[in-house]
C-alpha cells in the first residue's frame, strides 16, 4: 500500500492528477455486466458468446431503466459509468460505450462523460482499505512511517471513506446549501470547516469500513472546482490521529519531535465528484 | 408476578410516554442552552432564537473569557440538521494554541439519553450538550 500513500507538508490543492493505478484491478477478465440481465449480478460461464453490441446496449439502457428509482436521473448515470469502465477494459467494449452514449439526451451524455472524467468510480476495495488502515495503526502506535499522510483520488483509503456518514451528511449540506445556486446557475458556495461527528453513532454506521474506523471524526472541505465544462465538487477530509482522540480527550496531544509513539499522525483524504 | 397480558400494555404505555417525557423534542429547534467541559474548562453557550448566541468560558485558572457572534441552522433532511457558527471561541484545555474559530459547521445529534448535542471533536469529547429546562 505504500504506492498509494504520499508524503505530503501541505494539503494538496494543486495535486497533480495522475495517480498511479492500483496494483489490483477489481473488473480485471469480468465480462459480468455484459450478459447480465436487468436485476444483474449473475455471471456467465467465461465461455458464453459475447452478445453483438445491440442486444449489449439495450440490456444496459433497460437495466438502468429498471434500476431507477427516487433518485433515477443520478442512478443512470452513475450506473452506466461504473459498467463503461467495465466495458472499456473488454475486447470490443468501446463500440458498446460509443452505441450507449448515441442514445442518450445531450444532457445525459454530458453529465456522464464529466462522471466519468472525475475517477469518483474507483472501486472500493475491503482488503486494500483493511491493509492500509491497519498499517496506519501501526505507524501510529509506534511512530513510525511519514506523520504527514496525503490518499487522492486512486487509493483505498479515500475510496472508503466517499460514503461515510460524515461525508453523506457534508455532501447533503452542500446541496441544501447551495440548491438556489444550482437551480439559478449561480456560482456555489464552499462548505468550508465541517466537523464530522463519530461517536459510538458512527462507530455503529461505520461497520466494518477499516478507514472510517480508524479515522473517527475529521473535518470535511468540499469546493467547487469547474474544469472542462464540467463542475466538480472537490471533497478534502482532514484528520489528526492523536493519543487525545484515541482517549477520548483525557490524554495528551503531542506531536512526534516530542514523543514517537502515539504522536500525532495528520491525514488528509481527497477525492472530487461531479456534481449531481 | 406480571402477567403476559400486562407486561405488554405496560411497555406499550412506556412507549407511547416516552416521547412525551423526551428531554428534547425536534433538532429543529436549537435554541437553548448547552454545556460542555473538558479538563477542567467549563463552557455555556446560550443560543437565542434572534439567532444570537453567548458564549461563557470559565477557565480552570479562574479566567473568564465570553464570546457573542450568530447561528444559523440549514435543514438538511428528516430530523437532519447542520448548525453554522460565525465565530466562536474554543476552550484552552482543547486548543492553547489555537483560540479562535470562525464559520464551522457540524451536524445536531442526540445523546444516549436523548439530549440534543452538537461537536466540536467528538473524538475528542468536545460536546455542546442541551441542557434541561428549568
Amino acid at each position: 500500500m505504500s504506492g498509494d500513500v504520499q508524503q505530503t507538508a501541505a494539503l494538496p490543492a494543486q495535486a497533480p492528477r495522475k495517480d498511479p493505478p492500483r496494483e489490483t484491478a477489481s473488473f480485471a477478465g469480468r465480462r459480468d455486466v455484459a450478459i447480465a440481465a436487468n436485476t444483474g449480478g449473475n455471471t456467465p460461464p467465461a465461455s458464453t458468446p459475447q452478445p453483438d453490441v445491440k442486444t449489449q446496449v439495450e440490456t444496459y439502457m433497460r437495466r438502468w431503466e429498471v434500476r431507477g428509482g427516487p433518485q433515477k436521473g443520478e442512478m443512470i448515470i452513475n450506473g452506466l459509468a461504473r459498467d463503461m469502465e467495465r466495458l472499456a477494459k473488454q475486447p470490443g467494449g468501446q463500440a458498446v460505450i460509443d452505441a450507449i452514449k448515441q442514445k442518450l439526451s445531450a444532457k445525459d451524455r454530458e453529465a456522464l462523460t464529466c462522471h466519468l472524467a472525475s475517477g469518483e468510480n474507483y472501486p472500493r476495495s475491503w482488503i486494500g482499505a483493511m491493509k492500509n488502515a491497519s498499517r496506519m495503526t501501526v505507524d501510529w502506535g509506534l511512530g513510525t512511517g511519514p506523520d504527514r499522510l496525503n490518499f487522492g483520488p486512486r487509493t483505498d483509503a479515500s475510496a472508503d471513506m466517499r460514503n461515510a456518514p460524515g461525508v453523506e451528511r457534508a455532501r447533503n449540506y452542500f446541496y441544501k446549501k447551495n440548491a438556489q445556486n444550482i437551480a439559478a446557475g449561480k456560482p456555489l458556495d464552499p462548505v468550508t470547516n465541517y466537523k464530522a461527528y463519530f461517536g459510538l453513532k458512527g462507530a455503529w454506521q461505520s461497520g466494518f469500513s477499516p478507514t472510517q474506523q480508524f479515522v473517527g471524526s475529521y473535518d470535511v472541505n468540499i469546493t467547487p472546482v469547474k474544469r472542462n465544462g464540467c463542475t466538480y465538487l472537490r471533497f478534502e477530509l482532514s484528520n489528526n490521529s492523536s493519543m487525545r482522540s484515541f482517549l477520548y480527550g483525557i490524554g495528551p496531544s503531542y506531536e512526534r519531535t516530542t514523543a514517537g509513539p502515539g504522536g500525532n499522525m495528520r491525514q488528509t483524504y481527497w477525492w472530487e465528484e461531479s456534481l449531481r | 408476578m406480571i402477567s403476559r397480558a400486562g407486561t405488554t400494555a405496560l411497555a406499550i404505555s412506556l412507549a407511547l410516554l416516552a416521547p412525551a417525557c423526551s428531554p428534547s423534542s425536534s433538532k429543529t429547534d436549537v435554541a437553548g442552552t448547552y454545556a460542555a467541559h473538558i479538563k477542567g474548562d467549563i463552557a455555556v453557550l446560550v443560543l437565542n432564537a434572534d439567532h444570537t448566541f453567548r458564549q461563557t468560558i470559565n477557565g480552570k485558572d479562574g479566567k473568564v473569557v465570553i464570546n457573542e457572534a450568530t447561528w444559523n441552522t440549514v435543514v438538511t433532511g428528516p430530523d437532519e440538521v447542520v448548525i453554522e457558527f460565525s465565530k466562536f471561541r474554543l476552550m484552552p484545555a482543547y486548543s492553547p494554541e489555537k483560540t479562535d474559530e470562525t464559520n464551522w459547521s457540524t451536524s445536531v445529534e442526540r445523546t444516549a439519553a436523548g439530549m440534543l448535542q452538537f461537536c466540536y471533536d467528538s473524538d475528542a469529547g468536545y460536546c455542546y450538550v442541551r441542557q434541561p429546562r428549568l
